[in-house]
């Protein structure tokens, strides 16, 4: 990021090949909306190359970067609301990128992704939220505290109802400890 | 550590988040306590079971955009970086140029020039006594002034006063070389008497002489400049050096007590605020010593050549010189050895609301502690994230009650080095950083209620030296 803010322009080609994927990843999971994901995942990137005055070497990129990500899908959301579109806390589970072509995984992993997806988009925004940047974006608690302007202690909270949830739909969707692959009966 | 204190922190330590420090409380807690170990647990297998959620590949559609954007905003810099780094590199070369220039004037100056025939004869001692003392007499008043005066042992040249001297003795030459010092003499001529007393042993150089390597030639050695000679007891190291072969009587507390005086009015000056009362006295004392002594210049014994050649200028320089040489070392104190934190304790300023200005007193007092700490590396970096900042350096200093006053890293940040400094406020907050990395210096102030966001620490309380190594993607 210093030698993109210097001019470097193939150096934001690098955080674009590095960051890309993991801010779409978080976008189609928190929004549970593959085009709305693409679109707001376009605009974070956009804005990065605007702002990238405004990044100091201090602040953690990804922070900084999940920070406009998530408010991207914040402010997406509002709008769609006031339109009475669809708002950000919709039931997203259908729209999830089942068929995706899935990356060099265990087919134990293959078979996992849908209930995962599943019990994902089942837990409720805040919950899902601080699950996504703590568990796949690598943030840290007090790092999510400021990305939601929230309190570290209720990030943890949040984040210990979202393991509980998590646990209890995949044990009731047959997913346990100890078991490789769901059973047949929970893939969809 | 409680039951509850203890659960609250199984997220943080499921997710690495803890030192090594603070993990082993919890650890064994766990081990000990069922509830705990199963909450641990269940934590444990759930990210287990939601790791194999692989990432949602980006389309590659829509990157050119983003590409061809940031190749614009890369060519909108490039004329603002061009002239800075011009402007830069001729800074630099003037600079560079200024200091080979002032280096090779003092290394010219210092130099010793060929002697004149009369310097010769008179540091041979052949000089006649009506020139010597023509020469002694107008330095009266710059000696009487001097600080270095009273490192000059009594009862030393008792015939100073006596006009005619045949030659000069070694004193004598020394003298000469002090009244050099003492009424503005180049270096050449300060250098002379040290080739003659080629018997001597230890031979000063010209420097030791009142800091004169600090003086061109022909700058006359005014004692109210900030050279270093009458703070450090430079005089004194001159008249030891030079005297002791001679077997004069010892300096004893003579020479020394004042320069004493001086110090201790300094320090007095800046560490109570009762001392200027003492310290004038002291100044007082010191100027009456010196008046006192002229009429006892009578008193061969007793007396100091370099003194009773200032006698007949002592009661003009009752007053003024001698608390002008009493006062001349404090400047150089002030600020050699106390620097910013000095001035500002002198100015009775208070440093409670600047962080900065609290470490940089506690450092000069010595009140400090530090805890340093090395980070060797990084774990390996992930498939899509390369570690962004590695820590590899990190020390703590803290005053005597141990809180936190300065916090500093340092590290690289995409590669490039850095150096962090933090500064907390005595309630533990962090106040100001201060941050040298991209070849930019910069410094951020927060409020009293901290920073929002920060790699430091927000809080003392947060801060330790176990904390593993930060090595962010």
């Amino acid at each position: 990021m210093l030698r993109f803010q210097g001019g470097d322009a193939r150096a934001f080609e690098v955080l674009v090949r590095r960051h890309r994927t993991p801010v779409f990843s978080f976008l189609v999971r928190l929004t549970g909306d593959r085009a709305r994901a693409e679109d707001l995942c376009q605009e974070t990137f956009l804005r990065v190359v605007r702002s990238a005055d405004g990044w100091e070497p201090r602040s953690r990129f990804q922070t900084w970067l999940y920070a406009i990500a998530r408010n991207q899908a914040v402010d997406d959301a509002r709008r769609r609301a006031l339109r009475r579109a669809e708002p950000l806390d919709g039931s997203p589970g259908s729209e999830l990128p089942s068929d995706d072509p899935a990356p060099d995984r265990s087919a134990e992993a293959a078979l996992l992704r849908p209930v995962l997806e599943a019990a994902l988009a089942s837990l409720p925004d805040e919950q899902r939220e601080v699950f996504l940047l703590r568990e796949y974006a690598g943030l840290r608690f007090h790092e999510i505290a400021d990305v939601t302007s929230t309190p570290e202690n209720t990030v943890k909270s949040r984040m210990r109802y979202a393991l509980e949830a998590l646990r209890e739909r995949l044990l009731a969707a047959g997913v346990g400890p100890g078991a490789d692959a769901p059973p047949r009966s929970a893939i969809p | 550590m409680t039951h509850e204190a203890v659960r609250d922190k199984l997220l943080d330590l499921a997710y690495g988040e803890l030192s090594r420090r603070e993990a082993r409380p919890v650890e064994e807690h766990a081990a000990a306590c069922d509830a705990c170990r199963a909450e641990l647990e269940r934590i444990r297998e759930t990210r287990k079971l939601v790791s194999a959620l692989p990432p949602v590949e980006a389309p590659e559609r829509g990157e050119n955009v983003l590409l061809a954007a940031a190749r614009e905003r890369a060519r909108l810099r490039e004329p603002r970086w061009r002239v800075p780094r011009w402007l830069l590199g001729a800074s630099v070369a003037a600079a560079s140029l200024v200091v080979v220039a002032a280096v090779s004037y003092r290394i010219i100056a210092m130099r010793p020039g060929p002697l004149g025939k009369s310097e010769h004869d008179a540091l041979l001692g052949e000089a006649r006594p009506g020139q010597e003392a023509a020469r002694a007499q107008p330095q009266a008043p710059a000696v009487a002034a001097s600080p270095a005066k009273p490192d000059e042992p009594k009862g030393r040249a008792a015939a100073a006063p006596t006009p005619p001297a045949p030659r000069l003795a070694p004193e004598e030459r020394v003298k000469a070389h002090e009244r050099g010092a003492a009424e503005g003499a180049t270096e050449r001529e300060l250098a002379e008497p040290f080739r003659d007393d080629r018997g001597e042993a230890p031979r000063s150089p010209p420097s030791r002489a009142g800091g004169g390597m600090g003086t061109g030639a022909g700058i006359p050695r005014g004692d109210t400049g900030p050279r270093p000679l009458p703070r450090t007891g430079g005089g004194e190291g001159q008249g030891q050096g030079i005297r002791q072969p001679f077997a004069e009587p010892p300096p004893a507390a003579a020479a020394s007590a004042p320069p004493a005086a001086v110090r201790s009015e300094t320090f007095a000056k800046r560490l109570a605020p009762e001392a200027p009362a003492a310290k004038a006295t002291a100044r007082e004392e010191a100027a009456d010593a010196a008046v006192a002594e002229v009429p006892r210049a009578q008193a061969p014994p007793e007396r100091d050549a370099s003194r009773v050649r200032a006698a007949p200028a002592a009661p003009v320089a009752k007053g003024a010189p001698s608390r002008a040489a009493a006062k001349a070392p404090s400047p150089a104190l002030d600020s050699e050895q106390f620097g910013y934190a000095g001035r500002l304790a002198d100015r009775g300023e208070a440093q409670a609301d600047d962080p900065v200005a609290r470490w940089q007193a506690l450092r000069a007092s010595g009140k400090l502690t530090a805890e340093v700490r090395t980070f060797s590396g990084c774990p390996p970096d992930g498939p899509y994230d390369p570690h962004h900042f590695r820590e590899s350096f990190r020390k703590l200093e803290r005053d005597l009650q141990g809180r936190l006053v300065r916090y500093e890293m340092r590290g690289t940040i995409e590669g490039g080095p850095f150096e962090a400094e933090g500064f907390y406020d005595a309630a533990g907050v962090l106040r100001v950083e201060r941050w040298t990395d991209g070849g930019k210096v910069s410094e951020r102030r927060h409020p009293a209620a901290g920073p929002s966001r920060t790699r430091f620490p927000a809080r003392a309380s947060g801060a330790t030296i176990d904390a593993p190594g930060v090595c962010d993607n």
